[in-house]
This record gives structure tokens, sequence and C-alpha cells, in this order.
């Protein structure tokens, strides 16, 4: 792990504002409505990522250090989250991973630390060209996609919030 | 004494959401809409006797303006933040066409002649005169047109709350035109001022009840996302109180961890419930069956709240 990207010296005011105008600048191009819904998201990065997008829930214990995986292969992407957490993490897990893709980051290592046996069963066929994890590493580029994810988790939540907003504290 | 009540109450309300409203823009209409109808409810006399309140004015019954005035001011910015609530439009304009509707009744009001001492039966008194008509008139026509209008917007969302204000604006719409028949029969000589008659049991018997049923669907749904929001503060609270807690044993840093705390607090508790999950999976954290049953808690309410994917099997 590296801890040095998190808390280091560029973790500082001007490293979140950098960050904070990445993530704007990729959530904003998705041109989502002000009210998305979780399809109006997922078809969104689907077509920026330019092929379909395939989500599903995976099993087993060799998922301990990963939350969530995202795999490209040539005629589309995987995205997994893993089916023994609760709904709401699984649904971040997903959006961090959309994160990855809007980044446009390409990182085959992370191929070297997964497990076999967790890419073996899968059911991914095909060579696989890209790939992300959630959990394996904290650099720059996981901060990133997580603080996308969070921002698309806002929007989604924008939905709900709008209710709050006229006779709540 | 229901009076005094609904004074305390919304004294509380206005004092608890000033910040909010100060903070955010949608939630000001029905914070205006407090403060008008605790200064309505001043006017009618609950905190002070109506004589009392009037000579501070002049002892001329312009507390009799203020009767007609704030309620009106109270109901459009009530509309507005129901509107806000169902995420409607109302389509009434600019706070030009308040100002405007507010600026013809105190217009036509200071045409009343013989307007002094304070009466509490200033408004039978002043019927028999053209102007005191027409200001009754007005007063009746805009609460009837402002009624109408949120009538008709909530219409196709009936179910649930938004029930009473439809049931109410109806009653208000009903007994506005009873008070308009009551008025014009003493205008036209026709009835003694103060004398009752059916168009004023009707206006007394639908007016206020329905504008009541309007303020009970205004308190109701303010207390439920009172305590919706102020649920949500206390889970990013104690989450956010959980996190800083473990962060400290964690093996792993998080990739959260330095980012700036969300305003929000339903976001504030997802951050939270998240790193929280995130220190367990990845950090080797366990966490207390205390903290283990209030993450479970939160994130049970969060699916079933904000979860936006389709729920997996």
């Amino acid at each position: 792990m590296e801890k040095a990207a998190a808390t280091g010296p560029d973790s500082s005011g001007h490293a979140h504002q950098d960050l904070a105008a990445t993530v704007r600048g990729v959530v904003d191009e998705l041109g989502l409505p002000p009210h998305p819904t979780w399809d109006e998201v997922q078809t969104r990065v689907s077509a920026r990522f330019g092929k379909p997008l395939h989500v599903a829930a995976l099993y087993g214990e060799e998922w301990a250090s990963v939350t969530g995986l995202f795999l490209e292969v040539e005629e589309c992407g995987y995205i997994f989250y893993r089916q023994s957490d609760s709904p709401i993490y699984q649904q971040h897990s997903i959006l961090h991973e959309f994160g990855h893709i809007l980044l446009d980051e390409d990182d085959c290592r992370i191929l070297d630390e997964l497990p076999r046996e967790l890419v073996g069963d899968s059911g991914v066929s095909g060579a696989i060209t890209r790939a992300a994890a959630r959990g394996l590493e904290v650099s720059a580029a996981e901060l990133a996609a997580e603080a996308i994810g969070y921002a698309l988790a806002e929007k989604l939540f924008a939905a709900q919030a709008f209710n709050e907003g006229a006779f709540g504290l | 004494m229901i009076n005094l009540i609904m004074f305390g109450a919304l004294a509380v309300l206005v004092l608890l959401r000033a910040p909010v409203a100060l903070r955010r823009p949608a939630a000001r209409p029905a914070w205006f809409a407090t403060v008008l109808g605790l200064l309505g409810l001043l006017a009618i006399g609950v905190v002070i006797p109506i004589p009392v309140a009037d000579s501070w004015l002049g002892g001329t019954n312009i507390l009799h303006l203020l009767r007609t005035a704030l309620p009106v001011a109270a109901f459009w910015f009530l509309r507005d933040a129901v509107a806000l609530q169902g995420g409607k439009k109302t389509g009434r304009g600019g706070p030009l066409v308040l100002g405007l509707m507010l600026a013809a009744q105190a217009l036509i009001f200071f045409q009343i002649p013989d307007r002094g001492p304070s009466s509490i039966f200033f408004v039978d008194e002043h019927m028999i005169y053209v102007a005191g008509f027409v200001w009754a008139l007005v007063y009746v026509s805009e609460i009837v047109w402002i009624a109408l209008t949120m009538v008709v917007m909530l219409l196709p969302m009936w179910k649930g709350i938004y029930a009473a204000f439809i049931a109410g604006g109806l009653a208000t719409v009903a007994g506005g035109v009873a008070l308009v028949a009551h008025c014009g029969l003493i205008l036209a000589g026709a009835q003694a001022p103060g004398a009752g008659g059916i168009p004023w049991t009707l206006f007394n018997f639908l007016f206020y009840p329905g504008i009541l049923l309007i303020v009970v669907g205004f308190v109701t749904i303010t207390v439920r996302d009172v305590y919706r929001v102020a649920r949500w503060r206390i889970a990013d609270y104690r989450l956010t109180r959980a996190l800083s807690t473990y962060e400290l044993q964690s093996t792993a840093p998080l990739a959260t961890s330095e980012m700036p705390r969300a305003a929000n607090p339903v976001l504030g508790a997802y951050r939270a419930a998240i790193q929280l999950r995130d220190l367990q999976s990845l950090g080797g954290v366990s966490l207390k069956p205390r903290d283990t049953r209030l993450l479970a808690s939160v994130e049970r309410r969060m699916t079933a709240s904000h979860l936006s994917m389709a729920r997996p099997q």
C-alpha cells in the first residue's frame, strides 16, 4: 500500500482543489440530468466507455481484499462487486469502478496482484486489456476514482435529497 | 389555547429552521410562511389583545389590514414550499405579483371611511361601504386564487399528505365564495352587519377549517422532514465519530480519509458507512457490537431510501 499518495504533502489544500476540479470536470462531461436514475448513469458511463458494460456479483473468500473489480476485454467491460456486501456498499463499489472507466486509466499491473481464482472464476472470456480493482492500493488514481464514486452517489442522492430541501432542517 | 400552542410551535420552528433557511434557498419559502403565520397569529390577538395591538398602530384598525395581508403572504410562500416539495412549478409569476396583491389590499383598505376607533367587529361594520366590500372581496379572491392554483398543482399527486392540502384548498375556495356572498348581502342592505345567515355559516364552516387543514398538512410535512433530516444528522455524527476512532487502528490507509466532509448529512453518513466497511474489509478492523448494529441499521435505512441500482437478489 502506498500511503504517501493519500497523506503526504500532495494531500494539501491544493491537491484537494485539483482533485475536486478533476472530479467535477469528469462528472460534468457526462451531462447527467439534475436527478438522474441509476440506468441513466450507467448508460452514460457505458457510452463514454464505448462498449457495453456488464455488472455482476461474485462470491468467494478470495474477495477479501478486493471490493470491486473492472475488467475490459475487446468487446465489452465487466464490473464485479461482492455478493456478501450490503447493497449500498455494492452500489458504491460499482460507482468507484465507473470512476476508473471515466478516468480512462490503464493499469493492467493490477492483474498480477489479483488472486488467480478470482479472474478465472469471473466468467470473463478473452484477453483482458485493462483492469482496476477497488481495495488493493491507495494511489492518486484510486483516490480520484473514489472521489468520482462519491460525486456520482451525490448525483443519485439528489433525487431523494430534493424532498429534504423545502421543509427539513 | 390551541392558538397559543400553535404560536409556540411556529415560534420553535422559526428558530429551528432559521439556519437552514439562510443556507439553502429551497428551504426559504416554508420558513417565510412560518414567520408570516406567526405574525398572522399575533394579528388575530393570540398573544396581545387586538385593541392593544391596534392602538400601537394608531388605533385606526390597521391591524385588520395585517390580518388580511399576512395570511395572503403566508399562503403564497406555503404554496411555493409545497411546489418545491412536490417537484412542481407553481407558474404564479414572480414576487412582484405578491407585492401587487398586498399593495392592492392596502390601497383599497385606506379608502374605507370611518376606520377608527379599534373594533373587533371592524369587518362587518365596514361592509356597508363599497371600499370595505371591495377590500374583503380582494382579500378573499387572493386567498381563493392561491388555494385554487395549489389544488390544481397538487391534483396529480392527491395521495398521502397532499390530500390534506387539496381538501383544505377546496374548502377554502368554497368558504371564500360564501364570504363574498355574505359581504354582498350586507352591501346590498339585504342583511344587517353581524346578523349571520347561511353564507356566513358556510364561510365559518369551510374557510378557516380549510386553512387549518392546510396548516395541518404543512406542520405534518415539516415535523416529518425535520425528524428525518435530524435522524440522518445523528447517523452522520455517530458514524463519523466511530470512524475517527477506528481509523487509528487500521493497518491500511483509506482512499477517502483526506476528503473534505460532506455538508449533506445523508452523504456524510454514506461516506462514513462506506469507510467503516472499508476499514473492516481492508484495514483489518473489528467493530464493536454496538457500532456493528449502528452501521447495519444505517445501511438498511440507506438501502431503503437511497439505493439507486436494482437491488441484487
